[in-house]
């Protein structure tokens, strides 16, 4: 029987970290911090929390956190910590395993059970490949993607336990916490993304590309350098390894060559359109229709053809 | 310290402003100090030719591994595969728009 730690920053997140547990198998237990709702929640959800209310806590502090789920691993006898692989979450995994002494994967999608152990896939290469790996050490830390496993559903009550802890004083001081200011989209839940890359180079294109999207119900994407150095739209809209991971029904790709960093965010994609000036360009090999055109006529003719 | 976008010393401390999905946080740490930048935080400055060549005859120190007191542990990971992602794609040219609108459409996704 093996006992799982599992902890998230947000409920929701956690509560896939949940899912992910119930795949390996064993007790779950979880580590809220200074989250009550979060406690309850998965309490309802059947993890055993331990629930940490320390007003010198702060989740910013990944040094501290890391010490907090060390105390909690060794605590319960976890061979496992599940994590939330985003940005904050990795660098926690590697801060916990090397306070274990655990092995450490990142970026894990999926789990498998093979006589006993616990094979994770991830993408690794910047994506370019699907590998998978073990861990072979005792205690295991993995942080898995976000909305790689769904939400665990409210089922038998698990159990709710205060802890407190004596916590050596921090060496990081939070100075300032503060919301991006961001769009509220989610690219990764619509069914129709209309995606620009670094050959729509006239700005005016994106003005009919969004008039499109509105047209025919779909959303505006685009690769990262549309929204990091260009700054046409904001990096929630980014498709890819450094944004977001989208599974849309249909996505049209305007302009768009598919190097890895980008593909890897599109791959999963029921039906995939491209509209290119390049017919050797690598997305002609990863899209289902495509159509080698001038971006310029393309994108005004596409318009008027949904208007 | 992971995903920082700025740095500034500040006698024995470092101040960093990281950039994380949702938030932007601002730490002071005590330094000695490992810092990750995010990939985009600095654009490199393209060396000129004449740069690149003066680079490659300065001396070189070459240390070998062995010259280090490094204990490497065992490995923890085992990779049992490591592929390329299967690509499937029917690869259909299609010469207009038109015939692009119809794949929307087939696929429900017009007129909703």
């Amino acid at each position: 029987m093996s006992n799982i730690l599992i902890y998230g920053e947000t409920t929701k997140l956690a509560k896939e970290l949940l899912s992910a547990a119930r795949v390996i198998g064993g007790q779950v237990y979880g580590v809220s911090i200074n989250n009550d709702e979060q406690a309850q929640a998965l309490g309802a959800c059947g993890a055993n929390m331990l629930r940490i209310n320390n007003s010198e806590l702060f989740l910013a502090d990944t040094a501290a956190v890391a010490c907090v789920l060390q105390q909690a691993a060794e605590n319960i006898d976890a061979d496992t910590v599940l994590l939330t692989s985003n940005r904050s979450g990795k660098e926690l995994a590697g801060r916990v395993a090397q306070l274990l002494q655990g092995g450490c994967l990142t970026d894990v999608n999926k789990l498998n059970i093979n006589n006993g152990r616990v094979e994770c896939t991830r993408n690794a290469l910047g994506g370019a490949t699907v590998a998978v790996q073990v861990i072979k050490t005792d205690r295991k830390i993995i942080a898995i993607s976000p909305k790689s496993f769904d939400t665990a559903e409210e089922g038998a009550a698990g159990t709710v336990t205060d802890w407190k802890l004596e916590l050596d004083s921090s060496y990081i001081k939070v100075l300032e916490v503060k919301e991006k200011a961001v769009e509220s989209v989610n690219i990764e839940s619509v069914e129709l993304l209309i995606a620009i890359g670094q050959g729509v180079d006239d700005q005016s294109q994106l003005a009919l590309v969004q008039d499109i999207a509105q047209a025919i119900g779909g959303e505006v994407a685009c690769s990262k350098p549309v929204a990091t150095d260009k700054k046409w739209l904001s990096e929630e809209r980014i498709i890819g390894i450094s944004g977001k991971i989208c599974k849309p029904t249909v996505a049209i790709l305007l302009g768009i060559s598919g190097q890895v960093q980008f593909s890897v965010g599109i791959r999963d994609a029921k039906t995939i359109i491209s509209v290119n000036n390049d017919e050797n360009a690598l997305i002609c090999d990863m899209s289902d229709y495509v159509l080698i055109a001038d971006l310029q006529e393309a994108i005004p003719e596409l318009k008027n053809a949904v208007a | 310290m992971g995903s920082v976008t700025e740095i500034t010393i500040n006698g024995s401390a470092v101040q960093v402003v990281k950039s994380l999905e949702d938030r932007i946080e601002v730490l002071e740490v005590q330094m000695p100090a490992v810092i990750v930048i995010a990939g985009d935080m600095n654009e490199p400055r393209l060396p000129s030719v004449t740069q690149v060549l003066k680079a490659g005859k300065k001396p070189k120190e070459i240390i070998e591994l062995d010259d280090l007191d490094i204990k490497i542990k065992g490995n923890t990971i085992e990779t049992l595969s490591n592929l390329a992602p299967e690509m499937n794609r029917k690869r259909i040219k299609v010469k207009t728009i038109s015939e692009i609108i119809e794949v929307i459409k087939t696929e429900g996704l017009m007129g909703r």
